[in-house]
């Protein structure tokens, strides 16, 4: 009797599908990771019998060229960390504890980049900051006299300006949830005791705070690291390359090399995992209780005069984030050619009916649209289901399944891209759309699991126990219980991998063949092999895709759901 | 006995006469029915894909038209085309042969150590294209490197100086010489090909060492400092903005298509007097290709003449075809390639480990990672 309970829990439909689910995921994420691995020890040059070797570790990794990469890497994302650490702390507190004026209103835009792609952002400033031709260049010589250019962003401040505004909303969600959670009763404290606005906030505010900065610090540091879109656009044409610049360039230029390729890739995952590690291990345990059982909302600190200053501060990054990027795409894709200023007399919307004719971005769109909406509701059924395993399950591997569906989180899309191409190119899912697909559901099912995971964390489990006591199958409860609880969290996760699949670019672009573009590709194909006023009209229409979405997100999740 | 001779010479005249009748006819009946054959075979396949590093869109949709009429293709024909840059095309194909895994029938690409490679290894599918004694001559003529049937080479081009009039500073720019390049007003201002990932940019290296000497390109690079781009288009753009007005290695055929497009633009194209590198761009057919008749097909075309006046009205490169009336309008940007002087290179000495040698100097000179 026990034996025959024991394997129907066991051959139950709960079992059957979040084990399954369980080994899938494992599955999606080890497999390439293994592969990865494996390449980098297995030497194989073309037309060569293959044999095992560290080479590529000690010959290729520790070459003076790459060394110089690495070097590259660190001091951009540091860099990058380090401002965006800065605007996002700010912004945080001046929206979160401040009474600045237009809060309400300006909280929206200002997490607008965070749903843009930063390659179509550093494409936005090259319109702005290139040399000789840039905008802001053009409008500053002309003000103060100048005979020389005062702005480029052609270099490694150029790289890290744009990766810091692009990531600034990381930062921001990070401290603003831990800042709206706090309890104001230890700011009172501090003020009763004679502390001024700015001594409370330095030595009370921020220290207590410190753990999600710390948080948000490490997530933009090992982004940033394996960010390819920007480096890619602002680095290379002008001698600076990172890691996941050399990633590419070694599956794609003539001295192809795929096991040096997994080797660095292998050097890259191994540095950002250890960053996301670190966090695991040291940062989040040092995270303070400021929520307190009483009731309680925040209270707001009087900047007097100083409130314009931050207004004007947010401003400020609203113009530099969003409005000129955006302002100087918008110009050049409805000019017929570019020349560096805006000639009103030769405007057109010739660029974007060539857009929407020519068959590659044609379809690039169409493509996009297609893998968004199949790999957004894959990645939340997935989600779902891990989430469960995780959360509600029993199973012993619970905490294996937590660690190994959160392990992409670490991995640069570039790094697992190279590791999904290498498993799956013997496969029939090479040269598919179907390839695209396990990437990005590899990649970004965390995401997902991360929204269903806190939805379910706020609803007791009492619920389900009472429907199954009453019962109820485990699929029934499921699909009566929890899922109508679940919705909004599963709709507002469907909507953010929906946005992050419409600008995808590094997983793409290492996986893509002909006729299987998607729009960051096409973006990036207009760039090498068109105009700079069609690549624009591309890239608007891939920004008006995804505001369109965001929207959407908003009005249904809020920016609670983004909160760290 | 003179009678008797001028009966026999009258027999043997009037022999090869029928002889002659009878051979031609029947030899260009074999040939169509091969090429019936070959276009049946090819309709029942469906569709073909090739891979190369130059065709443009409107290039395409010329070869497109003109492949379909010219063997009655019908619409559920695909005829598809990847376009990337040299170093992506290689190792997409060199990809696809290490998996087995095969998309692309045909390659067209300006890397003939691939080519070399892969023909060494038997990926290439051996195939002479009937139009090809029609190329022979200038091949030879030009020094470039063949191998059929593994591949052939119906097309070249060269890498020249371009440059912007309407850039401030610009409009008195004359270049006669690789040496004019050398010129400190340029400094910021210039640009130099990816040589890292391409074989085409290698190779214009090498021969512009052979030619002007080991210092050259340093001396280029020290004065002018130029920023380094991979694809002409790109390189082009930025020419035509004036972010970067002069770019010494670029394609006369870029320039044509630009000008087709905007006839306000102002470029200069110089054709330096101590020659340039002529690239021969090889074509082969993948070995285990899914569409190897409808491959055939297209190499069969592309070779033709009717082929090859899309092809050279759509990128105003060389055409290697003996006898080719180069389009007046290209004309004017690319002249005819028996016209033009070459620079020596030792393309048989141009391996794989040299392109990396010259790939890693360039590296050093450029302090490039």
């Amino acid at each position: 009797m026990a034996v025959r309970r024991r394997a129907r829990a066991w051959l139950g439909t709960e079992a059957l599908l979040t084990g399954g689910t369980g080994v899938v995921v494992a599955a999606l994420v080890l497999i390439p990771v293994a592969m990865l691995l494996y390449t980098s020890l297995r030497v194989e040059e073309f037309g060569e019998a293959p044999y095992f070797s560290l080479e590529k570790y000690t010959e290729f990794v520790l070459s003076p060229r790459i060394l110089r990469s690495i070097g590259n890497t660190l001091l951009v994302s540091a860099g990058a960390t380090l401002l965006a650490g800065t605007f996002g702390t700010a912004l945080a507190w001046t929206h979160a504890r401040t009474n600045m004026p237009g809060r309400r209103l300006l909280e929206p835009v200002t997490l607008i980049p965070f749903f843009l792609s930063p390659y179509v952002g550093a494409i936005a400033w090259s319109y702005l900051a290139a040399p000789r031709v840039g905008l802001l260049n053009g409008w500053i010589r002309g003000l103060l006299n100048l005979s020389s250019d005062p702005l480029s962003v052609y270099n490694r401040w150029g790289i890290i300006w744009v990766l810091a505004l692009f990531f600034t909303p990381v930062m921001y969600l990070f401290v603003t949830g831990s800042l709206r959670r706090m309890d104001p009763a230890l700011e009172e404290s501090a003020r009763t005791s004679g502390s001024g606005v700015f001594e409370t906030t330095r030595r009370v505010t921020l220290p207590l705070v410190s753990p999600a900065i710390f948080s948000g610090a490490i997530l933009v540091f090992v982004s940033c690291a394996g960010e390819f879109g920007v480096p890619l656009a602002l680095g290379t044409p002008y001698k600076i390359e990172t890691m996941t610049t050399q990633i590419y360039n070694l599956t794609g230029g003539s001295a192809i090399d795929y096991n040096a390729s997994a080797a660095l890739s292998t050097v890259l995952a191994a540095l950002t995992v250890t960053f996301i590690f670190i966090h695991r291990r040291v940062v989040l345990p040092r995270a303070y209780t400021t929520i307190t059982g009483k009731g309680y909302r925040p209270s707001l600190v009087d900047l007097g005069r100083w409130r314009y200053a931050a207004l004007a501060f947010n401003v400020f990054y609203l113009l530099m984030a969003v409005i000129l990027p955006l302002s100087a795409m918008f110009l050049v894709s409805i000019s017929v050619r570019w020349e560096g200023r805006f000639e009103p007399g030769a405007l057109t919307l010739a660029n974007y009916s060539y857009v929407f004719t020519y068959p590659l971005s044609a379809r690039a769109v169409w493509n996009s649209v297609k893998l968004a909406a199949a790999g957004a509701t894959i990645c939340m059924v997935l989600a779902m289901l891990v989430a469960y395993a995780i959360h509600r399950g029993r199973g012993r591997g619970r905490a294996l399944l937590d660690f190994v569906s959160s392990l992409p989180v670490g991995f640069p899309g570039i790094v697992l891209a190279m590791g999904i191409l290498i498993t799956y190119i013997r496969t029939p899912l090479y040269s598919t759309l179907w390839i695209l697909l396990v990437g990005y559901i590899t990649r970004y099912m965390p995401y997902g699991q991360r929204m269903v995971s806190s939805a379910l964390l706020s609803l007791s489990p009492e619920l389900d126990q009472s429907s199954r006591t009453s019962g109820a199958s485990w699929l029934t409860t499921v699909r009566r219980i929890s899922l109508p609880l679940l919705k909004p969290g599963i709709l507002a996760g469907w909507l953010l991998l929906f946005v992050i699949f419409l600008r995808e670019f590094p997983i793409s672009v290492l996986l893509y063949k002909g006729g299987l573009e998607v729009l960051s590709v096409a973006v990036w194909y207009f760039v090498e092999h068109e105009s700079a006023v069609r690549a624009a009209a591309v890239a608007m229409v891939q920004v008006l895709l995804v505001l369109v979405a965001t929207i959407l997100f908003r009005r249904l999740a809020g920016t609670d759901e983004l909160s760290a | 006995m003179t009678s008797w001779r001028r009966i026999l010479q009258v027999a043997m005249g009037g022999a090869w006469v029928v002889a002659a009748a009878l051979t031609g006819p029947i030899t260009t009946r074999a040939a169509d029915s091969d090429l019936a054959r070959l276009i049946e075979a090819a309709k029942q396949e469906g569709e073909v894909h090739y891979i190369d590093a130059l065709n443009q869109p409107k290039t395409q949709t010329l070869l497109d038209r003109a492949f379909r009429q010219k063997y009655g293709l019908p619409d559920s024909f695909k005829f598809t085309h990847t376009l990337r840059g040299t170093g992506e095309v290689v190792a997409s194909v060199q990809q696809e042969i290490k998996a087995g895994q095969h998309t692309i029938d045909v390659v067209w690409v300006g890397a003939p150590a691939f080519f070399k490679a892969a023909a060494k290894d038997g990926a290439l599918l051996p195939y002479l294209p009937t139009e090809w004694k029609r190329y022979e001559g200038s091949v030879k003529r030009g020094g470039i490197e063949v191998d059929p049937p593994n591949w052939v080479v119906p097309a070249a081009y060269a890498f020249v100086p371009v440059w912007n009039r309407k850039c401030p500073g610009f409009a008195n720019v004359h270049i006669r010489s690789w040496k004019d390049l050398l010129n400190p007003a340029f400094r910021g201002k210039s640009q130099i090909g990816d040589v890292r990932k391409s074989f085409t940019f290698a190779a214009t290296w090498s021969g512009i060492e052979g030619t002007l000497g080991k210092d050259f390109m340093p001396r280029y690079v020290e004065i002018t400092e130029p920023a380094i781009f991979f694809r002409t288009e790109e390189s082009l753009q930025k020419v035509m903005s004036c972010e970067y007005p002069i770019q010494p290695w670029q394609l006369s055929g870029r320039v044509y298509q630009r000008v087709q497009e905007d006839a306000t633009l102002d470029l200069g194209v110089a054709w330096p007097e101590e020659g340039v590198v002529l690239l021969g761009v090889p074509m082969a057919i993948v070995k285990g290709s899914k569409h190897p008749n409808a491959a055939k097909l297209l190499v069969e075309f592309l070779l033709s003449e009717d082929g090859m006046k899309a092809f050279i009205t759509g990128e105003g490169v060389f055409s290697l075809r003996e006898g080719f009336q180069v389009p007046a309008a290209v004309k004017k940007f690319t002249p005819d390639v028996a016209s033009v002087k070459t620079m020596p290179v030792n393309w048989s000495a141009l391996t794989i480990p040299e392109v990396r040698r010259i790939q890693g100097e360039f590296r050093k000179i450029l302090r490039v990672d």
